[in-house]
């Protein structure tokens, strides 16, 4: 059934585009605040993903799992953030560079712990939601649901807590004018390290939630990110709202192209990139200059 | 950039260098008659990658312009020469071939970049290597697709392993030349003004984007060339000569080697190319201790191992012996 | 400053021109590739390992470097009056990587042949390379080209099938079984185009129709989009062949959540019922079908005691690669038991296993013979996914297909005037 196959292709988009939101959200905070490139990112987002996989298997708990990794991957950030990148704090290069490092590292201790073939997080085994939505021939993994569902809902918490929280007049005027903010005596570096432990925390998350789904390996961090930067490129560096927008583009894009051009679909990605790039280079919603 | 000393150029950081260059070259020369035909390729892969290295090293040194997709352009360059050997055409159009394929890949990583700078333009390198790369794997009527394209040796003459290291040597020499003299000219100046402060160069006038796209162009030779040279030494290419590890390790060994500097390139080569090749066959972690000595290398000595050694001559030799390398640092203006 | 430009210019072209002069000047022992002879230490055959050790495929290297070395460790390392020594090297899953460390075995260690690698680009490759510096190559890889369009009198394949060769029987059990309709579902790069020209080329050659293709892109773990469609589809039957990593995981799984399993026969390659896979999805995949040219839960004597030594040993079921290995040693084990005094390299230790495989009748694949292009002719299972006593998940035989080899029914001269597998050409005849 031709609409039925539209609905389901839709959903997968989405799903996918929900997973690509958490990890987009995560390096365009950091990115909107401290300027820095993180491509650990994909690193933070393997160590969620094996910790919550280690998880599983030893408790049989998804939602333990799901914390564990989350918080694995903030520890991790924060190691990153407090040793290293505070060393070259205000270096650009630098500051990419090391991220560059970090990321080979993570990757190959991943592989050293774990071997580099696929492994999966049985989501089902820990208790998430599992089995099929069915109505009438309609059909949909009901993990699928539950990650659009997860995610909707952290995508407004951090809405809320940017818009309407103290932490987030002091992030936002951060990424306005960091020089002013620490001028007003907020002391910018906790700040900083506490945003970066709350992208690292995203990526683990989306790490956990993306192993359930797609099976896992050391290399599954690097190739999200491939995907994430093209998300945060169209939704503008700096912007939650640009994130989600961009994700759920890319993910719908994804989804159909492999269905009705399968032999482009891996460059259909960069089709939308390309696009922003010559029209609004900032991205739609982003506020920070580019050249 | 320093003053030509005023006094006799015998001092003791002058003699360390000779010795250590002379030293360096009659190694270089002797390798293919000590060793076996393994450690001479391993010696040919070092030059190799150092030129792709000094190509990064043109951008990002002069001009803060950090690139993460170049083994993209290599790739292309040398997939352009393959393809030729393929087709049987004769060597000269084997040459423009690649060459052609070059300037073209060179011309669209530059129009997509010319109006970044900094962060943007690496994210956008980094999509373009991998459009490259995508390319490469699909477009298998060409390229192979996964499985490559093999026998694809170079001019009879140059083909024997220690005729081809010496060609290579040779090239690599003149490559250095080259890259030196284009960043001692005037263009080169101009890129260290749009690195140092974009702002005041286009006050002053300039072209910014103009000057951005010429260097990428420039740098693209030198990557095309590194393509080609890369092809010939086993004969064999495929998509992987152009994936992200293959654009980052080039970027490794420069920041290793010591970013802005002429010999920097070919010291980050050796260190990575004997980690990831000789240290490899006993260690299984290798890449683990390449990327710690990469984030060591790049928070405590920026420099490099040659700016490191240098400053360390100088003060060991109690007197600035040579050009001070360009602080690679870009100060964080907000524009 | 000046003054400095003409020194240093004076220096590298100078430089430039010692290089050029000395360019023509060989070095000692260069100009003989197998001047570089094995020493001869009294009796000591060594082989050089070439394995994924480490990088995306090195589950595969360690499978095949264990199904290696349970052979010596059960033979004390010998064979005849020779000793086996044996060199490992990592192709880092890379092609680059594995020429060179190809070379290093040849130049440095001296090997007498190289089995591996696994990949398949890094055995094309380094295929190519043994030819030209004349060492034995006991190929491990599903490659077709390697005994085919580029085939070498140096190099064998004795430890796996061509691509297409090692999914021929689910074309034609397929329409032994009366699915006339079929779909397939391949990775869109020379592993895929292989692996379902070969179904494609036997089921159309028995009379089925294939109604539809999906090709994914390498690499893709993702493949929800893709069972979405195949639910879609109304036949009789579905092929995968996945290469085993993280789409076989993910063609299992979405087959099992997208309701495929169950209600639609599916029949897979050997890479997706592999034991990881398996492992990792779980019980779900129960009742699938797959072509193996080696299935675990085979019992003949040969099998069943290759298969315990194996998981005493190693803790897990052998694979496809380790039972490939571990045949590798069984032919070479036979041939210098055969060989006296003169060490057989080269096309000689090509020519004797050819010679030796169809004597034996203790090979842990069955009936082996090669054909004209050093092809393996070896007998394909279908078998189903079923669950051992012990709870582990694994291959049960249901039919086999004797002496298959990677023509199948086609005429050799054909085939090669044809192209390679692509998307553009899927099937033979």
């Amino acid at each position: 059934m031709e609409a039925l196959s539209v609905i389901q292709q839709a959903l997968n988009g989405l799903t996918f585009g929900a997973q690509l939101f958490l990890v987009a959200s995560g390096f365009t905070l950091i990115f909107g605040l401290m300027r820095i490139s993180n491509l650990a990112h994909g690193g933070f987002y393997v160590v969620g993903a094996y910790v919550g996989m280690v998880t599983v298997g030893a408790t049989h708990n998804f939602w333990l799992a799901l914390v564990a990794g989350a918080l694995a991957a903030a520890g991790v950030g924060v190691v990153v953030e407090l040793g290293l990148l505070r060393r070259v704090r205000n270096k650009e290069m630098p500051e990419v560079l090391v991220t560059v490092g970090v990321l080979f590292v993570i990757t190959d201790l991943i592989v050293a712990i774990f071997g580099g073939d696929g492994k999966t997080l049985n989501p089902a085994t820990g208790g998430a939601p599992s089995g099929a939505l069915v109505i009438g021939d309609f059909r949909y993994p009901a993990y699928g649901i539950f990650v659009i569902g997860v995610t909707v809902v952290i995508g407004v918490v951090l809405f809320l807590l940017q818009r309407y929280s103290r932490v987030g007049a002091i992030v936002r005027a951060g990424v306005d004018d960091r020089e002013m903010a620490a001028a007003m005596g907020i002391d910018i570096d906790k700040v900083f390290t506490g945003v970066f432990a709350l992208g690292a925390l995203l990526a683990g998350v989306a790490g956990v939630i993306g192993a359930g789904r797609q099976s896992l390996t050391p290399y599954a961090g690097t190739e999200i990110l491939l995907y994430g930067l093209v998300v945060v490129i169209i939704g503008g560096l700096g912007s939650i709202g640009g994130a989600a927008v961009g994700a759920v583009l890319l993910g719908l894009i994804d989804a159909f192209a492999k269905q009705y051009i399968p032999e482009l679909s891996y460059f259909t990605i960069f089709a939308p990139m390309v696009l922003v790039l010559i029209v609004r280079p900032q991205g739609l919603f982003g506020r920070v200059s580019v050249a | 950039m320093s003053v030509a000393p005023a006094s006799p150029r015998i001092t003791r950081p002058a003699v360390v260098k000779a010795v250590v260059a002379l030293a360096v070259i009659a190694f270089a020369f002797a390798l293919p008659y000590v060793v076996s035909e393994y450690y001479v390729g391993v010696a040919t892969l070092v030059l190799v990658s150092a030129i792709l290295a000094a190509s990064i090293n043109l951008l990002a040194g002069d001009g803060g312009l950090v690139s993460l997709g170049h083994a993209g352009i290599s790739m292309a360059a040398g997939y352009g020469i393959a393809w030729s050997v393929k087709e049987e055409l004769p060597f000269g159009v084997q040459l423009l071939v690649s060459l052609g394929v070059t300037l073209v890949v060179s011309a669209v990583f530059g129009l997509a970049t010319m109006r970044m700078r900094g962060v943007f333009y690496l994210m956008i390198t980094v999509a373009l290597g991998m459009i490259c790369w995508g390319i490469a794997q699909k477009w298998s009527v060409v390229t192979g697709g996964d499985n490559g394209l093999s026998r694809n040796w170079p001019p009879e003459a140059i083909r024997p392993y220690w005729t081809y290291y010496f060609v290579v040597l040779a090239i690599f020499l003149l490559a250095t030349l080259a890259l030196w003299v284009i960043s001692r000219s005037p263009f080169g100046l101009v890129l260290r003004g749009i690195r140092d402060s974009e702002s005041r160069m286009r006050s002053l006038g300039y072209r910014i984007a103009s000057y951005k796209f010429a260097a990428m162009m420039l740098s693209g030779l030198f990557a095309g060339l590194a393509g080609v040279l890369m092809v010939w030494r086993t004969g064999f290419i495929n998509p992987k000569s152009g994936d992200f590890i293959a654009s980052a390790l080039p970027l490794i060994m420069v920041v290793l080697g010591g970013l802005g500097t002429a010999l920097g390139p070919l010291v980050g080569a050796v260190i990575v190319v004997l980690i990831s090749q000789v240290l490899s066959s006993y260690v299984d972690r290798w890449q683990t201790v390449l990327g710690l000595l990469f984030i060591a290398s790049v928070i405590l000595a920026p420099r490099g191992l040659v700016g490191g050694v240098r400053s360390l001559a100088a003060r060991v030799g109690g007197r600035i012996g040579g050009r001070r390398p360009p602080a690679p640092e870009t100060p964080a203006t907000t524009e | 400053m000046q003054r400095r430009i003409p020194l240093r210019g004076l220096a590298v072209l100078s430089a430039l021109g010692a290089a050029f002069l000395l360019a023509s000047c060989a070095p000692p022992g260069a100009s003989d590739p197998d001047e570089s002879a094995p020493a001869d230490g009294g009796g000591t055959f060594t082989v050089g390992l070439l394995a994924s050790e480490t990088g995306f495929a090195s589950a595969t290297g360690t499978d095949m470097k264990n199904g290696w070395d349970l052979y010596w460790d059960q033979h004390d390392d010998t064979a005849g009056g020779w000793t086996i020594e044996s060199v490992y090297e990592d192709d880092a899953s890379d092609p680059q990587t594995a020429l060179d460390k190809a070379t290093r075995l040849v130049e440095d260690e001296k090997v007498d042949a190289v089995v591996g690698p696994v990949l398949a680009n890094n055995a094309l490759a380094v295929a190519d390379y043994l030819d030209g510096a004349q060492v034995a190559n006991l190929s491990q890889t599903s490659a077709d080209d390697v005994t085919q369009r580029k085939s070498s009198p140096y190099v064998i394949r004795t430890g796996a099938f061509a691509g297409s060769q090692a999914t021929f029987a689910a074309g034609q059990w397929a329409a032994d079984e009366g699915y006339m309709t079929a779909a397939t579902i391949c990775p869109d790069y020379a592993f895929g185009w292989d692996n379902c020209g070969g179904f494609a080329s036997a089921y159309l050659a028995a009379g089925g129709e294939i109604t539809n293709q999906l090709w994914y892109p390498q690499g893709t773990a993702d493949l929800s989009t893709y069972a979405t469609q195949l639910a879609g589809l109304d036949v009789d039957v579905i092929f995968a062949g996945t290469t085993g990593g993280t789409d076989a995981i993910g063609f299992l799984q979405a087959a099992s959540d997208y309701g495929i399993i169950g209600t639609t026969p599916v029949i897979t390659g050997a890479a997706t019922t592999s034991s990881n896979p398996l492992a990792q999805v779980g019980d779900v995949t129960i009742g699938v079908h797959s072509v193996t040219y080696y299935a675990e839960g085979n019992d003949t004597d040969v099998n069943v005691a290759f298969r315990d030594a194996y998981e005493e040993a190693y803790g897990t079921i052998p694979s496809v690669y380790a039972s490939g290995a571990y045949l590798t040693a069984q032919l070479l084990d036979k041939v210098l038991q055969d060989a006296g005094s003169d060490k057989p390299t080269g096309t000689d230790l090509v020519d004797a296993i050819k010679k030796v495989a169809p004597e034996s009748d203790d090979l842990v694949w069955g009936t082996v013979s090669f054909d004209d292009y050093n092809g393996v002719v070896a007998p394909l299972y279908v078998n189903s996914v079923a669950k051992r006593d012990d709870g582990k998940l694994w291959n049960v035989v249901d039919k086999t297909y004797d002496d298959v080899s990677q023509f199948w029914s086609f005429d050799p001269d054909a085939w090669l005037a044809n192209p390679t597998f692509s998307q553009s050409f899927t099937h033979q005849g």
